[in-house]
């Protein structure tokens, strides 16, 4: 056989993905839109691993942005009190956050669904609580008080990532760059976990639960997995964010920003594996579009969320699935409807 | 002996809104298996129909404090009819409800804050003055919700034991597909939960205000809250809904005593979390959450 | 005079397995009709279809005169009934508010005491114990409420799956002496039960079930003529 294996396919795709993306700043040279663009490449890596966690392994979590957070906090706080650089900063966020990953999801994952998507929400709500209502002066900087974990305003004024030297005017490239290769590591890694063994095994999970443990398998362990590596790469991600937004505040815990970010994987279609990539570049279109409405961002996220799950719960991946159905071929990761009995 | 009749005062008025809040939500994840994202926005929408009906109509408060149940019965049924009853026997429908309603959630929050603006109002509905028990100082407001809260969940209690409907609901928590073959409507008892979840909500929403202070996103805190309260019992479980509260509330009213009110919900929050180690259904739930 | 039940051509099944293949059936207005056959083939699927439990893919049913509406919560209140597989009791309830749950169709009071008291004279355990919550009865007693329910409704025809499931012999006994009771007052019910020996002493026709369709039918004194065939398909 000589066929290509799924991961291959894929990987050839974010490959095409990448070319692709590396040559826009060609095209796009406007400061405003490349910076769009690297929000963009932030939000669908946090998309696509939101995808692998919900979708895939079946953890509702609503915790993703705190996942986010802690990332992006890690970061903005190794470097304002440690003085590492932002690059160092990188790995030690994507570790943190998986640590975190790690302790929430031991307290959680025990649990049914919904106990895993409230208590995620609740988590992330008393963490932003405490941030917010934390008065006390940990340290001065630049005449101003910080406080420990930020409080209302957070840090700014981060060390950026040193292409203002190399580039000058045209420093954002350099991020711009520094953001596509982890948005690629995401990607890349969010493939291996659906299409290999991690995903095969959450696959066999939900087909037969008995016939899978009777193999060994274990969905709290596997769920636990998935939501490590996944927090992994979105505290990466977050950590990006805050060293190219050089700022970091507790506006990552508005609710708006978790439903826009779910709004992604939903229109994307929550089983796919390509639907939140999609789904974000939609999302990020239809918020730039609502600009010119004026204030409608947040009625526009919940439009969007409602009309979807009711009309198109598969997401956009689902409606091309369906239409690759009809003209005969089937696409790369369909699966076969499960004959359950009763 | 004063800080006990203190926190016992601040815990109990807690633990009756936490429990008119909370109740409604246990209801409709008993019998419907729903979670709804949108319930802290029906307390808000609650708050601000009773603040309106004051405020624009000249109305007494207790004409107000109807208006405001109603609000939130209204928007009970137009979040049925208009969202959940199309999903209702699809599959991943606890997954698609929850982001549903957060959408409808977020949408109307949104609404709310366009009609109404971000300043923040004070609620018109309550009752002013104080009286002292021993050496602590105790609103006449903090007996109203104490009041009010028990009125509507004994009522709530009433209907579900002594009225058809309310057997309707009990019967199809319990067993869907049993309920329909009694010829229970189940479509119609989905429809009567959100009314009466919405009506408490809405309540709950107007005493909440009239604590602290409304803005659309007043809801948030609250609902965070009931989610949390509503898993400790034990999902569906509303009478375990209703003890947690209060149980809850007076835990936190010591907390807030004695160590100031920002560590209430971490240390909530921690319990909550031991509890569901020990019991992983939570205190009073009976259903099988766990999964080896 | 006219069946009570009338199913021609019934095709049905969940999601997207078949089970019924094509199936012909009509019910008289009185008597025990039994459906019997190995389990996995149908029988269930037969009655929750019949129920409006489970979506009907093609094939017609009449019922008393008219085509039977959609779900199951109106097909109940045209007086179909069903006492499911396993009981599926209320389990917060008590045992008179589980048979109070059977009668919730029903509007006149009065009668639906009188036929709470019919069920009581029926099954007297059941009067001992009607404050009790109904995961602390036996599993007899469970049996006696979820048929008690069933009667609750006073409909025109009631359907029972597998009322020995899990029971001891004797207890079986008193159900299917129940069971003569209820069909002696001029009820007419259906029977599905995977071993035909307790429901032949009260059955008067019988439907055997192969793989999604009815591979014999005939009376009680048909079935013993034919206890070749029957064997072979239960098995000895």
């Amino acid at each position: 056989m000589t066929s290509l294996t799924t991961i291959q396919k894929h990987l050839i795709g974010v490959l095409m993905m990448l070319v692709f993306m590396a040559v826009v700043p060609v095209f796009v040279t406007q400061r405003y839109f490349l910076g769009e663009i690297i929000v963009f490449m932030i939000w669908a890596s946090v998309a696509v691993q939101w995808n692998v966690l919900m979708g895939h392994a079946g953890v509702f979590s609503l915790g993703q942005m705190l996942i986010f957070a802690v990332g992006a906090y890690t970061a903005a706080m190794s470097m304002t009190y440690l003085g590492i650089s932002p690059w160092a900063a990188l790995p030690v966020s994507a570790v943190v956050a998986a640590a975190a990953a790690f302790v929430i999801g031991l307290a959680c994952l025990r649990l049914g669904p919904a106990y895993v998507a409230l208590l995620t929400f609740a988590i992330s709500y008393m963490v932003y609580v405490l941030i917010i209502t934390d008065t006390a002066c940990y340290t001065t900087v630049a005449g101003g008080c910080q406080r420990f974990f930020g409080g209302t305003t957070g840090f700014s004024r981060l060390e950026d990532l040193g292409f203002r030297e190399m580039l000058r005017g045209n420093w954002i490239i350099g991020n711009y760059f520094t953001v596509l290769v982890i948005f690629t590591i995401s990607l890349v890694a969010s493939i291996i976990v659906i299409h290999g063994r991690l995903g095969l095994a959450f696959r066999a999970l939900s087909d037969s639960p008995v016939y899978a443990a009777a193999r060994g398998l274990n969905r709290t362990r596997s769920q636990l997995i998935a939501f490590v590596v996944t927090a992994f790469f979105t505290g990466l991600t977050g950590a990006v964010f805050a060293a190219h937004f050089r700022s970091t505040g507790p506006s990552l815990f508005d609710f708006s920003t978790l439903l826009f970010i779910l709004a992604m994987v939903i229109v994307g279609g929550l089983r796919s594996t390509w639907g939140p990539v999609f789904g974000a570049a939609m999302m990020m279109i239809l918020v730039e579009v609502a600009k010119g409405m004026g204030d409608v961002r947040n009625t526009v996220i919940g439009v969007v969320l409602v009309l979807f799950v009711l009309f198109l719960p598969k997401g956009i991946a689902g409606l091309t699935s369906r239409l690759f159905n009809r003209f005969g071929s089937k696409p790369a990761n369909a699966q076969d409807p499960a004959s359950g009995a009763v | 002996m004063d800080a006990l009749i203190q926190i016992l005062v601040s815990g109990l008025t807690l633990g009756a809104m936490y429990a008119l809040g909370a109740v409604g939500l246990a209801l409709t994840f008993g019998t419907m298996r729903m979670f709804n994202m949108a319930h802290g926005v029906f307390m808000t929408i609650g708050a601000y129909a009773a603040f309106s009906t004051v405020t624009y109509f000249g109305a007494p408060l207790l004409v107000a404090l109807l208006m405001g149940i109603l609000a939130g019965g209204v928007i009970g049924a137009l979040m049925h009819l208009l969202v959940v009853q199309f999903m209702l026997e699809t599959e991943d429908f606890e997954i698609n409800v929850l982001v549903a309603t957060a959408g409808v959630g977020i949408l109307l929050q949104d609404f709310l804050l366009k009609v109404y603006g971000g300043y923040p109002f004070s609620q018109p509905v309550q009752v002013e003055g104080i009286f002292r028990i021993g050496g602590v100082a105790v609103t006449y407001q903090s007996v109203v919700i104490l009041v009010l809260a028990t009125v509507l969940i004994s009522a709530l209690a009433w209907a579900l034991t002594r009225t058809k409907f309310g057997m309707a609901i009990r019967a199809t928590a319990m067993n869907r597909e049993a309920a329909m073959l009694m010829g229970v409507r189940t479509s119609r008892t989905y429809l009567q939960v959100l009314i009466i979840a919405g009506m408490l909500a809405g309540a709950a929403g107007i005493l909440i205000s009239s604590l602290s202070t409304l803005s659309p996103e007043m809801g948030q805190n609250p609902a965070v809250r009931a989610f949390v309260i509503c898993v400790v019992a034990g999902l569906g479980s509303v009478t375990g809904a209703g003890i947690a509260a209060i149980a809850l509330g007076l835990f936190e009213a010591a907390i807030q005593y004695y160590f100031g009110v920002r560590y209430g919900l971490p240390l909530m929050l921690a319990l909550v979390v031991v509890v569901l180690i020990w019991r992983p259904a939570g205190l009073f739930g009976t259903q099988e959450v766990v999964r080896s | 005079m006219a069946e009570l039940l009338s199913i021609k051509g019934l095709v049905s099944g969940y999601r997207h397995l078949k089970v019924l293949r094509s199936v012909d059936f009509s019910v008289g207005q009185s008597g025990i009709t039994a459906i019997i056959g190995p389990n996995g083939h149908g029988k269930s699927t037969l009655l929750k279809t019949i129920a409006g439990l489970l979506p009907t893919w093609s094939g017609e049913m009449v019922f008393d005169g008219a085509p039977l509406p959609k779900g199951a919560p109106e097909r109940a209140r045209r007086g179909l009934t069903l006492v499911p597989q396993g009981d599926q009791l209320f389990t917060g309830m008590t045992v008179e508010e589980n048979l109070m749950m059977g009668a919730f169709s029903r509007s006149d009071q009065r009668a639906v005491r009188g036929t709470l008291d019919t069920v009581f004279a029926l099954f007297p355990r059941l009067h001992e114990r009607r404050t009790q919550r109904s995961e602390s009865l036996s599993g007899g007693e469970r049996r006696m409420v979820g048929i008690g329910r069933g009667l609750m409704a006073d409909g025109k025809l009631m359907m029972i799956d597998e009322p020995s499931l899990g029971l001891a012999p004797l207890i079986i006994e008193q159900i299917y002496e129940a069971l003569g009771q209820i069909a002696a007052d001029g009820r007419a019910i259906v029977v599905v039960e995977e071993n035909p020996s307790r429901v032949a002493k009260v059955a008067d026709r019988f439907h055997l079930m192969d793989g999604g369709a009815f591979a014999w039918s005939g009376t009680t004194a048909e079935l013993e003529t034919s206890s070749e065939i029957i064997k072979t398909y239960l098995g000895a």
